[in-house]
């Protein structure tokens, strides 16, 4: 596309034909030729009146005397059109004489002023260097003007153009964003029905492989008891990570349900415990639970909860120290996360903020937003190290915040990390 | 920042209601045009436009003349209190001479004032403005809803702070008309021991808060 820009339809604004109004104000006229005319302020001559009359002839403007010579003009007379071509461009008309000239603003005319003079004056030999005199005058305040329109009009082009340049971009962005929705969508059904099949084979090999390193079909000699053995716990840890990556599709598919019930959270960290109690044992890693007594129940769903603390915990002893703890405390408190600015008081502790606090490795500053990205590990050697799909905190955060609560993380590099996340109290029946 | 024309006898005061969504401020406004009817010959400018929100800013133009024949010409704007209008609070609150803090009594609204407040602080800092410097003034309106902080605890808050506190009822105009007197008599002091109006142009500070009284109609003035 070309001609279009805001040079062009300001070069356009200038071919155009101003309209006299936008190029002088009747103030300013009026302002400008007063000490010029007699009888009004006039301090030079006899001239007693000057009028601008618009492009078509119509008045726009009149200095002089109420009762003056053109006072009572609403348009240019025909003697002003017969004299322009003569060379003195004057009239005689009743008492007056009258000169006649053009004005212009670029090159267009957009106007006509007039001078009227007593016919009896001494000036009226110099009427005409008098009226190219004030003409000049006239014709430096409409340039001015004409300036001023022209930029306008320029600014005015320029906002409009950007303007259908901003819309054709958020066109287009919405485009791409319906794009990038139904994409991720398919992705979503995708990973659905790819996890779901991958689960029905990886059932018989977990439970074949159970069968054989049980013995039921026959003994097996102590190698091959512990390969099978190895079949099954890579099994199991495969079907771990893919009920993850289902359970993260079916939160973005928002296909997932809350069982919302008031819940003890006392009893729901006991069977995370005893979930984690295995593996804590073999990091060498103590659970501890410091719960306030008589702590209200929280409305939650007591098995996506068990999922979230199970997770949080798991990680709290993977990266732990041998010797060291995890620690689970939980108080009263806003739903929402501490705000820096608590000039106007403290928030209503409607929510339990329960904390999962480790003796572990610490999570960087700079990290701590991140680590509850999909798929995002601190440190991609950590994978290696410590296995995990980088899926845990990112179903962490979408089931605290599925029961309206926040979940956020503290950190000291070295000393150990913090998770804190909200659930609602259960309203008590009074 | 103010803007004083010494060749007009004329100084603009640039006076800013903020405060989070939804917490009065433009009632504030509309409630001040109502009771200054017949003092002002200016419109309530208001560009609330999609859900009565307001979008960009509302603006009161005052204007009245000292005993010494000063021109004080007062603006008064809201902004848009939605957290997504940022870039619109900031260019708004752009040297003003003073806040008026609209908070929503209400203890449920508690983080949204405290965020609001952060927020100011933030955009004066970010405008060059200083906290400490700035003439603020706090309202708790919604005085008459339900499930609002009481009064004895509006008084803790205004005593961590040294910021003059208001109570009001916008909507039915109580404790605008304080408010607005608290904002122009706090910004007015601290212009007066930054620029010494009263010795360079002769205009007193019992003066300008005559003028400002006047303002409203006596009828509805006093409570």
């Amino acid at each position: 596309m070309t001609g279009s820009g805001p040079l062009q339809a300001a070069a356009s604004a200038a071919d155009r034909r101003p309209p006299i109004e936008r190029l002088l104000r009747r103030d300013d006229f009026t302002r400008t030729l007063a000490p010029f005319v007699h009888g009004v302020h006039g301090v030079f001559g006899d001239i007693d009146a000057v009028a601008l009359f618009d492009h078509e002839g119509v008045m726009f403007c009149h200095v002089g005397e109420a009762d003056g010579a053109m006072a009572d003009w609403d348009q240019l007379p025909p003697e002003a059109h017969a004299v322009f071509r003569s060379p003195e461009r004057s009239f005689g008309l009743g008492a007056h004489q009258f000169a006649v000239r053009a004005c212009f603003a670029g090159a267009d005319r957009v106007g006509t002023v007039v001078f009227s003079l007593p016919a009896d004056s001494p000036d009226r030999p110099q009427l005409a260097a008098i009226a190219d005199g004030l003409i000049g005058v006239i014709g430096a305040l409409l340039q001015a003007g004409f300036a001023t329109w022209v930029t306008s009009e320029m600014h005015l082009a320029a906002s409009e153009s950007n303007f259908r340049a901003l819309q054709q971009r958020n066109a287009e962005l919405e485009r791409a964003i319906s794009h990038l929705r139904e994409v991720d969508q398919l992705k979503s059904n995708f990973l659905a029905t790819v996890s779901h099949e991958l689960r029905t084979p990886l059932t018989s090999i977990i439970g074949f492989s159970e069968m054989l390193a049980r013995g039921i079909a026959g003994p097996l000699n102590e190698e091959q008891t512990e390969y099978a053995v190895t079949i099954l716990e890579r099994g199991e840890e495969l079907l771990r990570l893919i009920t993850q990556i289902l359970e993260m599709s079916k939160m973005e598919m928002g296909t997932m349900r809350l069982n919302l019930a008031p819940s003890a959270l006392a009893d729901i960290v006991e069977r995370a415990f005893s979930a984690a109690s295995i593996p804590a044992e073999r990091a060498q890693v103590g659970l501890r639970l410091e719960l306030e007594p008589m702590l209200a129940p929280v409305l939650c769903d007591a098995d996506k909860v068990q999922q979230v603390l199970v997770n949080l915990i798991s990680n709290s002893i993977k990266f732990n120290r041998p010797g060291g703890h995890v620690l689970i405390q939980a108080e009263r408190a806003p739903i929402r996360r501490p705000f820096d600015e608590d000039f106007f008081g403290e928030e209503i502790a409607d929510a339990l903020r329960i904390s999962v606090t480790d003796t572990g490795i610490g999570i960087p500053e700079d990290q701590l937003v991140r680590i509850f990205d999909a798929f995002y590990q601190v440190d991609a050697s950590s994978t290696r190290e410590h296995g995990g799909a980088g899926l845990g905190l990112s179903i962490v955060r979408k089931l605290i915040e599925a029961h309206g609560g926040e979940v956020w993380a503290e950190s000291t590099v070295g000393i150990g990390t913090t998770f804190h996340f909200t659930l609602p109290i259960a309203a008590t029946p009074e | 920042m103010v803007y004083i024309d010494i060749q007009h006898r004329e100084v603009t005061l640039k006076l800013v209601y903020y405060g989070p969504a939804l917490s009065g401020k433009t009632t504030n406004l509309q409630q001040l045009h109502q009771l200054m009817v017949g003092h002002t010959d200016s419109d309530l400018i208001t560009l609330d436009t999609r859900d009565d929100r307001t979008l960009f800013f509302d603006l009161l133009p005052l204007q009245f003349q000292t005993e010494g024949g000063f021109t004080i010409r007062l603006k008064l704007f809201t902004v848009p209190g939605q957290v997504i209008h940022n870039t619109t609070r900031k260019i708004v609150l752009q040297g003003a001479d003073g806040v008026a803090f609209i908070a929503d009594s209400r203890v449920l609204q508690t983080r949204g004032n405290n965020e609001s407040f952060a927020n100011l602080k933030q955009n004066l800092r970010e405008n060059g403005l200083d906290f400490e410097d700035i003439a603020l003034v706090i309202q708790f309106n919604k005085r008459d809803l339900e499930g609002i902080r009481s009064d004895a605890e509006v008084d803790k808050i205004a005593k961590k702070g040294r910021e003059p506190v208001f109570k009001a009822v916008a909507l039915a105009g109580q404790g605008v008309r304080e408010t607005f007197r608290g904002l122009a008599a706090l910004s007015w002091k601290r212009l007066e021991g930054k620029f010494n109006f009263a010795e360079r142009f002769g205009v007193r500070h019992e003066d300008f808060m005559n003028q400002i009284d006047g303002l409203f109609r006596p009828e509805r003035g006093n409570p």
